[in-house]
C-alpha cells in the first residue's frame, strides 16, 4: 500500500507521473513530514514498475529536495519549506491549462467557466478533503 | 556424477511402467520352462505374446528414452538446463546400455547358472550376445535420435535394416563364392565385423546428433553406414582371404 | 557493461517453397529463407529490454539462438561474455528461459518439476520458491499437462526464477493470459528481479505491459533492427502535435522528422519525433504564423504503430 495517490496513465511518462503524485501528496498533507517513503523494492512492485525507473524516482525525489535519505530508516518525507500558495497553485497548473483550452474549443468565456467552477466547488464543499 | 545420476533417475520414474512391463516380460521368456503350465499350445502362445511384448515395449521404449530429451529439437526442455550435451548423451547411452543389453545378458547368464542341466558359456558367447545386442540397440537409438517420433524412428530403422539387406542380396551376385572349408575358416569374424561396424555407425550418429547437430551428416553416416555394411557382407569373404594371403 | 551482445546474426533455414504452375502439383523445392538479417543488438547489464515485433519479425528466432536453441548461420551471439555456441552448464546456471512452445516434461507435478529443477541450480533459493509457489498458488500435486495455460506459464517461470538468474529470457510471456495471470506474473518476476543484478530480455505483443516494466525497447522488422532505445528516450522525443491551421503547402518542404501529417477542416495534426521544445515550436511558428499549436505526449503503442506503419505527410488536395 503507497502512502500517497496514483493512477498511472499510459502515454505520460511514468517518472514524470510519480514525481508529480508524490509532490502533490506532500503538498496536500497526505505525506507529512517525517514519514517514511516506501523502498525503491516497494514502489517498484506496488505500481508494477521497472525498479530502475522507481529508482531513479526516488533519486530525483531527494535530488528535489522533497525526500532525504536516512541511515537506518532509509527515505523519509522532508521538511517542506510550508507548501507555500504559489506552489500549490503551480501544481494545478496543467490541469488549469487543460480546461482553459477546452473551454476556448467549446467557447465559453472566462466569466461562464468560473460560474461552473464555483458551481462545482460548492457540490462539492461540504466534503472535506 | 551425481547430476548424471539424477537426470537418470527421472528417465526411469517416466518410464517405470512400461519397464516394469518389459522387465516381466523378459522374465517370463527366460523362466519360461520353470513354469508350471498344462498344454503346449497355450504355452507357445503365451510365449509369443511374452517375445512380441518384449520385442515392441523394448523398441518403444528405447525411442522413446532418446526421444524424450531430443538432441535437435529448437524447444527441448534440457537444452535450457544447464546440462552439457556431452552430460545428456552419457545418460541416455547408459540407460539403454545397462536396461536392454547388460541385463538381457546377465539375466541369460543367471539362468544357465539355475540350468542344472547346461554349463556355463564362455565369456565370449556372452560377448556376442552382448555385441548382437548393442548393435540392435544402438542403431534403433541412432534412428530415434535423428526422427521426431517412436513411429518415425520406427519407419526409418526398418528401412535401414531392409534397405541394407536388399542391398547386400544384390551385391552378393558379384561376391565370390566360398567353399565350405573357406567358410569355416572364415568363421565368425564376418558377424563381428558387421556388429562392430554397426554398432560404431550407430554411435557414430548419436553423439553427433547430440554433440555437434548436424543433422545432415547424421544422414550421410546413417546412409553410408548402411551401405558400408551391404558391402562388408557381401565382399567380406575376398577381403578375409586376401588379407590372409 | 552489455550482458547480450549480437553482432550482425543472420538466421536461415530451409523451408519448402512454392514452385510456378509449370511443374507438377506435387514437386516442391527447398529454399533459404532469411529470419534474420544482419542483426545488432547490444543489451545493457540491468536493464529489462523488450523486444517487439510482428509475428515472423524473429524475435522467437533471437531468443532461441541466445540460448544456444539454435546455431546462428553467421554473425555472433555472446551472452554472459561467452559465445552463446559455446554456453554450458556454468553459464546456464545463471540464465532463466521461458518459452510457451517450450516442451515441458508434462507427466511431472509442479513439485516433481521443481525437484527435478532444482539439482541443476546451486544458487537455488528455497525460501524464494515457496515464496513464488504461495504467490502463484500452483497446486503442487496437479501435473503439468492438467494446468491451465496461465498456470503452465506460471509454472515454467517459478522454475527459472528460483535461482534468481543473472539473466531472465522470456519469449511472449502474457500471451494469451487473462489480466489477473498477467499482474501475477509481473509482481512474481518484480519480486525476484534484483534492481541492478538482474537482466531481463522479454519479447512481447503486449504494448502496455512492456511500457511499464521495461526501460529499453527495441523493435524487430524482418529480421531487423528499426529501433532500438531507452523508452524514455522515445517518450521525449515523440509528441503528437496539433495545429489550428491547415497546412497549405507541398509535403515535402516539411521537417523529416514530422510524420502523420493529416490536414484538413480548418485544422492539421502530425507526429513529431525528435521533439525539442525550442526547435518544434521554432518550426511551427515558421509554418503556422500565430497559430496555436498544442504538444501532447503520444503513449508508447502509438509511437510504435507510427514507426511500423509510417503514413505518408498529407495536405488537403496534396498527398507525397
Amino acid at each position: 500500500m503507497l502512502p500517497f495517490s496514483i493512477e498511472l496513465k499510459p502515454g505520460l511518462p511514468i517518472t514524470e507521473q510519480v514525481i508529480f503524485a508524490v509532490k502533490k501528496a506532500v503538498v496536500a498533507g497526505q505525506l507529512k513530514p517525517g514519514q517514511p517513503f516506501p523502498s525503491v523494492r516497494v514502489v517498484s512492485q506496488e505500481l508494477r514498475i521497472n525498479p530502475n525507473t522507481a529508482h531513479k524516482i526516488v533519486a530525483a525525489l531527494v535530488a528535489q529536495g522533497v525526500l532525504i535519505t536516512t541511515p537506518a530508516v532509509g527515505s523519509v518525507v522532508a521538511e517542506q519549506a510550508a507548501g507555500d500558495r504559489a506552489e500549490r497553485a503551480e501544481l494545478l497548473g496543467a490541469d488549469l491549462e487543460r480546461v482553459v483550452v477546452e473551454a476556448r474549443k467549446l467557447g465559453l468565456t472566462l466569466e461562464e467557466v468560473t460560474a461552473g467552477l464555483a458551481a462545482h466547488w460548492k457540490k462539492l464543499g461540504g466534503r472535506k478533503p | 556424477m551425481n547430476l548424471t545420476w539424477h537426470i537418470i533417475r527421472k528417465d526411469l520414474q517416466r518410464s517405470r511402467w512400461a519397464l516394469v512391463c518389459w522387465a516381466f516380460g523378459l522374465a517370463y521368456l527366460l523362466l519360461q520352462p520353470w513354469a508350471p503350465l498344462q498344454g503346449d499350445n497355450l504355452r507357445d502362445y503365451l510365449q509369443g505374446a511374452a517375445m512380441l511384448l518384449v520385442l515392441v515395449l523394448g523398441v518403444g521404449l528405447i525411442a522413446d528414452l532418446v526421444q524424450a530429451d531430443h538432441p535437435t529439437q529448437e524447444n527441448s526442455h534440457w537444452r535450457a538446463l544447464p546440462v552439457s550435451a556431452g552430460r545428456m548423451v552419457t545418460v541416455k547411452l547408459l540407460l539403454i546400455g545397462m536396461i536392454f543389453v547388460v541385463a538381457p545378458v546377465v539375466a541369460v547368464c543367471i539362468r544357465h547358472v539355475f540350468d542344472q542341466g547346461k554349463s556355463l558359456h564362455h565369456a565370449s558367447e556372452y560377448g556376442l550376445e552382448g555385441l548382437i545386442l548393442a548393435a540392435i540397440v544402438l542403431s534403433l537409438a541412432a534412428s530415434a535420435a535423428c526422427t521426431r517420433n517412436v513411429l518415425q524412428c520406427l519407419l526409418l530403422w526398418v528401412s535401414l535394416i531392409f534397405g541394407t539387406g536388399t542391398l547386400a542380396d544384390f551385391l552378393n551376385r558379384f561376391a565370390p563364392v566360398l567353399s565350405l572349408q573357406g567358410m569355416a575358416r572364415m568363421g565368425m569374424t564376418k558377424v563381428l565385423v558387421i556388429l562392430t561396424l554397426s554398432s560404431t555407425i550407430a554411435l557414430a550418429v548419436i553423439l553427433n546428433q547430440y554433440l555437434r547437430r548436424r543433422v545432415v551428416s547424421s544422414a550421410v553416416l546413417l546412409l553410408g553406414g548402411a551401405v558400408a555394411m551391404a558391402t562388408v557382407g557381401a565382399f567380406w569373404g575376398y577381403f578375409y582371404f586376401y588379407s590372409t594371403q | 557493461m552489455n550482458i547480450i551482445e549480437i553482432r550482425n546474426l543472420h538466421q536461415h533455414y530451409w523451408t519448402k517453397a512454392s514452385l510456378p504452375d509449370i511443374f507438377p502439383p506435387d514437386a516442391t523445392m527447398s529454399w533459404r529463407t532469411e529470419v534474420l538479417h544482419d542483426l545488432t543488438l547490444l543489451v545493457p547489464a540491468g536493464s529489462i529490454f523488450a523486444l517487439l515485433g510482428a509475428n515472423g519479425a524473429g524475435k522467437t528466432t533471437t531468443l532461441k539462438v541466445l540460448m544456444n536453441l539454435l546455431q546462428p548461420s553467421a554473425g555472433s551471439a555472446r551472452v554472459l561474455g561467452v559465445d552463446s555456441i559455446r554456453l554450458g552448464e556454468a553459464q546456464l546456471a545463471r540464465i532463466g528461459y521461458v518459452a510457451e512452445d517450450q516442451k515441458l516434461p508434462d507427466w511431472m507435478t509442479v513439485r516433481q518439476l521443481l525437484d527435478y529443477c532444482r539439482a541443476f541450480y546451486p544458487a537455488w533459493d528455497r525460501q524464494l520458491e515457496a515464496k513464488l509457489l504461495a504467490r502463484f498458488e500452483l497446486p503442487e500435486d496437479r501435473r503439468l499437462s492438467h494446468l491451465s495455460r496461465g498456470m503452465r506459464m506460471k509454472a515454467a517461470l517459478l522454475a527459472s526464477l528460483a535461482y534468481r538468474p543473472e539473466l531472465l529470457i522470456l519469449d511472449e510471456p502474457f500471451n494469451g493470459l487473462d489480466p489477473v495471470v498477467r499482474d501475477d506474473v509481473t509482481q512474481g518476476l518484480l519480486e525476484s528481479v534484483r534492481q541492478g543484478e538482474t537482466s531481463v530480455l522479454v519479447s512481447s505483443h503486449d504494448i502496455e505491459e512492456v511500457e511499464r516494466l521495461a526501460d529499453h525497447v527495441a523493435l524487430l522488422e524482418s529480421g531487423r533492427v528499426k529501433v532500438a532505445e531507452t523508452i524514455e528516450s522515445l517518450l521525449g522525443r515523440f509528441r503528437r502535435i496539433e495545429v489550428d491551421r491547415e497546412a497549405a503547402w507541398p509535403a515535402g518542404s516539411l521537417p523529416a522528422s514530422w510524420l502523420d501529417l493529416q490536414s484538413g477542416a480548418g485544422r492539421t495534426t502530425f507526429i513529431e519525433s525528435a521533439y525539442q521544445p525550442e526547435t518544434t515550436e521554432g518550426h511551427c511558428g515558421k509554418l503556422f504564423p500565430l497559430a496555436q499549436v498544442q504538444a501532447r505526449p503520444l503513449p508508447l503503442r502509438d509511437i510504435i504503430i507510427a514507426l511500423v506503419r509510417p503514413r505518408r505527410n498529407q495536405t488537403q488536395g496534396t498527398n507525397t
